[in-house]
């Protein structure tokens, strides 16, 4: 039997350790630093805004981790030593302990990314990751003290936390490097809805903007945040959300090779055999040219988790970047995205993309196809629900743009008696290339 | 809200005042009147500014709605007022006389305590009937279903039979949308002999009630699923729906309460069933050659139904059942065409060994009466909206049975999408565990799902969709 040691209980780990523990061939042990109990992270924000208890955001019963069988440790790894095959950590108590392991998973995700800013260690600054970053958002945005924030970064952990201080009444900006919301990621005219939606909730954009420094009136407490532009804009709390970095810190003398992340084969295998890297940390040696090597969303996460147990159960599985999906909601507005669909900044003449929005501008969806062959590329979809297993059909079989429109209902998902678009929208496509 | 507590205030007042000069009529006019707007002026504060969307903030916060004073001072109130309605009628007289008026007209008949109950049921239905949709505006599907229960609860609950009492004093209360065995009085002795008096009507609303239960329920959850009912149709799920809607994440999810519904729920089916069979028989036996049906003959049908059911699913369709529901059908059947056996050789007195009258008082009292309206209702805000309807109901049972077996109902996921957040599971009325579905990319075919939509509303990615396009069971 196998001694298998997990470090991280998100979703890559947890998914892994439950994998595993019904074979007989690994006794699976589960470290963690944040959590005694597996939660989903994606709920932290229906923590904050009083959607959900602690344990309704546990994704199994805790009796059901009593009998899988699985060592689940409260603690910190501190130190690796390959050699030896061990792996020392402290419990909550500070105590060391020692470990030895016959394989062990890296499944440490990220931390939040911070600049070199001026004065960003003050109280009233966090990012909004781990369940200790809650706590501080908790404290810091108490309703007595705290009147304004900024959210620094407009992606998608910005715009949850954006709306997370904005349901507590506080006024809230965000503060953007690029011209539209997302539109490192988003076309620009996509971008420009989400931007719409999100304003017409109350919460204030600064685009194009850049934070040169934090402020503090008494030298311990944000009071504000100053931007390039010279503008200063009020704050008791600000939250940093310009992206994540893996959570690598503990290896940097383990003689793991490292570059962002920890670099891992196909087999999500490290330069040591014994030693795998899955989830947000994992950075992959080979991948698709207009893919990153590390894609730091639950998902990915989940998908290595599979991949690897299936390697680890059955031999020989590697890791293929499945067709790119992922969703968000900003505010009320749900987003879905399936295949390629480049930003504008991004978007080489070679990819066509064709814009649909209803009349007030609120819902819409956006198809990309290659300009030379017509083959469908990947849709974003806003405010309407389309099926991803039809759109994964479509990828596989590339498609081309002219079936996928014909057929878009095919891809229906949207609540039963929900007002339909597909005829608007062949109408649009039709008339705009004829 | 508080202008709505102020104006139960005026009701109890009325209640317990019933001598002062004021007449009743105009201090429950006030009363509702103050509730209403208590009500609306709450939907409108809460939802007026925010624009069409989930509106879940602070749900877990509140006092009321986490199972904080508040809502521990509902649950006692809410209590005390079933139990004055059950067995103190005569301390509510002030009130009752205050609908005096508004029965006259309808039915001509004065006020009952049922009448008043009635009365508030159904404005409850209709207030936060408005709220729900105030709130889920966003949604077609919530919309058209709270106009359907809405719809059903004033005109076949509550005006229909008081009409139908107008023009035909013999015929007892009928709420013709309410079946056997959510109905369990529908075939007593007293109920029939009233629809035979009644003639052609009468029986025509008989045969209604039995062509409703055998005929038209598994016709509709084959093809849309017991919410066509239970979300949609029935007043209790609609007063759930509606009042109850603030307290439905309160609804225990644990694999332990899953398996507690299933025993109770069967088992007061069973019951139902067993006293009703044993009713009917029991006044077909006395009232020999006054009804075309004989009781033996009666008797034997039923055995041979129960007979065939569990052949039909022990035998052929075993590979559906759970280890505990095989076992279950098996004895629950060998016991039922058993004790039939034992009637037919023994000639007892009484019909499955029980006194069944005796049986079918106290399931009215317990089932009819304690669970359903005082733990139902009264505990809404401790044990969420649906504890009727998922550990008591036995109309629910016999559809849930239904969708688990042929219907073409399921709840689908969108592939890989579930972030296993909670939130389906949470707002589960019903205290189904969907993610642990959804996230295993699993369709939802649960027997209890009433199909209320709630959990694709709230799931932020979009990944459930309730649908009727699945491929159902073949039974035959």
């Amino acid at each position: 039997m196998k001694e298998v040691y997990i470090i991280g209980n998100g979703v890559a780990g947890s998914t892994l350790a439950l994998n595993l523990s019904s074979s007989e061939n690994y006794r699976v042990h589960l470290i963690s630093d944040e959590s005694d109990f597996f939660y989903s992270r994606t709920a932290l924000m229906y923590l904050y805004m009083g959607h959900l208890t602690p344990n309704q955001t546990e994704p199994y019963e805790r009796g059901f981790w009593e009998k899988s069988g699985i060592h689940r440790i409260r603690g910190r790894v501190i130190a690796l030593k390959r050699e030896e095959k061990t792996l020392s950590y402290t419990d909550q108590e500070g105590k060391s302990h020692q470990a030895s392991y016959d394989i062990l998973v890296l499944a440490t995700g990220s931390l939040p990314r911070f600049l070199d800013w001026p004065n960003r260690t003050l109280k009233g600054i966090s990012g909004l990751y781990h369940l200790n970053d809650l706590k501080h958002i908790e404290s810091y945005t108490d309703s007595s003290n705290c009147k304004e924030a900024v959210i620094v970064g407009g992606g998608l952990i910005g715009v949850e936390l954006a709306e997370m201080v904005h349901s507590r009444g506080i006024d809230t900006t965000v503060v953007i490097r690029e011209p539209y919301f997302w539109s490192s990621v988003l076309p620009d005219s996509d971008a420009q809805l989400v931007q719409r939606h999100i304003e017409s909730h109350g919460v204030h954009l600064r685009t194009e903007a850049e934070v040169l420094a934090f402020l503090s009136d008494d030298g311990t407490n944000l009071s504000g945040v100053q931007l390039q532009s010279g503008e200063q804009l009020k704050a008791q709390f600000a939250g940093v959300c310009i992206g994540v970095t893996p959570n690598t810190g503990f290896l940097a003398n383990s003689g793991l090779t490292l570059n962002e992340g920890i670099v891992v084969n196909e087999y999500l295998q490290t330069n040591d055999p014994s030693i795998y890297a899955i989830g947000d940390c994992a950075e992959l040696s080979q991948h698709q040219s207009h893919r990153r090597a590390i894609e730091a969303v639950w998902y990915v996460a989940r998908e290595m988790a599979e991949t690897l147990s299936k390697h680890l159960l059955e031999g020989n599985t590697a890791y293929k970047q499945r067709h790119w999906f992922n969703s968000a909601k900003f505010f009320d507005l749900e987003y879905q995205t399936y295949g390629q669909v480049s930003s504008s900044a991004k978007r080489k003449n070679s990819e066509q993309q064709f814009h649909w929005y209803t009349q007030k501008q609120q819902k819409g969806i956006t198809l990309s196809y290659s300009a030379h062959d017509r083959k469908f590329l990947g849709v974003n979809t806003f405010g309407i629900r389309l099926k991803q297993e039809v759109f994964e059909q479509w990828l596989n079989a590339s498609e081309s743009i002219d079936t996928v429109v014909a057929q878009l209902d095919l891809a229906h998902f949207d609540p039963e008696f929900s007002k339909t678009y597909y005829n608007d929208f062949r109408h649009a496509f039709v008339s705009n290339h004829s | 809200m508080y202008t709505g507590l102020f104006g139960i205030a005026v009701l109890i007042s009325a209640g317990i005042s019933n001598t002062v000069g004021t007449p009743p009529q105009v201090l429950a006019t006030i009363a509702l009147g103050l509730v209403s707007i208590g009500v609306l002026g709450y939907t409108y504060s809460s939802y007026a500014s925010f624009g069409p969307g989930i509106k879940n903030n602070g749900v877990v916060f509140r006092s009321l709605t986490q199972r904080g004073v508040w809502a521990y001072a509902s649950a006692v109130g809410l209590t005390a007022f079933y139990v004055l309605l059950y067995f103190f009628e005569r301390q509510l007289e002030g009130i009752i006389r205050g609908f005096d008026p508004l029965s006259l007209a309808l039915s001509g008949k004065p006020a009952s305590q049922w009448f008043v109950y009635g009365v508030l049921y159904t404005l409850a239905i209709l207030l936060f009937g408005i709220k729900f949709i105030a709130k889920y505006r966003h949604s077609r599907y919530q919309v058209i279903r709270t106009i359907s229960v809405m719809f059903f609860q004033l005109i076949f609950a509550f005006l229909l039979p008081e009409l139908m009492a107008r023009l035909n004093g013999d015929l007892p209360y009928y709420d013709l949308k309410n079946m056997w065995p959510l109905n369990y009085y529908l075939f007593d002795q007293y109920a029939v002999d009233g629809f035979i008096s009644a003639k052609s009507l009468g029986i025509g609303l008989l045969l209604f009630g039995i062509v409703s239960i055998l005929i038209i329920s598994p016709i509709l959850t084959y093809k849309f699923g017991k919410r066509w009912y239970c979300s949609w149709v029935c007043g209790c799920g609609g007063l759930a729906e509606t009042a109850g809607d603030a307290f439905r994440h309160l609804s225990d999810n644990s694999v332990r309460a899953w398996r507690l519904e299933r025993w109770m729920i069967h088992s007061i089916l069973v019951l139902i069933t067993l006293s009703t069979v044993g009713v009917v028989h029991s006044y077909l036996r006395e009232g020999s050659g006054q009804y075309w049906l004989s009781a033996d003959l009666f008797l034997g049908l039923f055995s041979l139904l129960v007979l065939l059911m569990v052949v039909l699913l022990y035998f052929k369709r075993r590979e559906w059942l759970a280890k505990d529901a095989k076992r279950s059908v098996l004895i629950v059947g060998a016991f039922i065409v058993g004790l039939s056996g034992i009637h037919f050789l023994s000639d007892t007195y009484h019909v499955f060994l029980i006194p069944t009258y005796t049986l079918r008082s106290a399931y009215g009292f317990f089932i009819g009466s304690i669970f359903s309206g005082v733990i139902g209702t009264g505990f809404y805000p401790l044990l969420g909206n649906r504890v009727w309807c998922r550990f008591g109901c036995p109309m629910a049972a016999i559809l849930g049975i239904q969708q688990k077996l042929f219907s073409k109902f399921q709840i689908s996921t969108n592939s890989g999408q579930c972030i296993s957040c909670g939130n389906c599971s949470a707002y589960c009325e019903m205290g189904i565990d969907v993610r642990s579905y959804a996230q295993k990319q699993q369709p939802i075919k649960r027997a209890s799902c009433v199909g209320c939509g709630i959990c694709s509303e709230v799931c932020p990615r979009g990944v459930l969709r309730l649908e009727n396009t699945a491929n159902p069971n073949q039974l035959l």
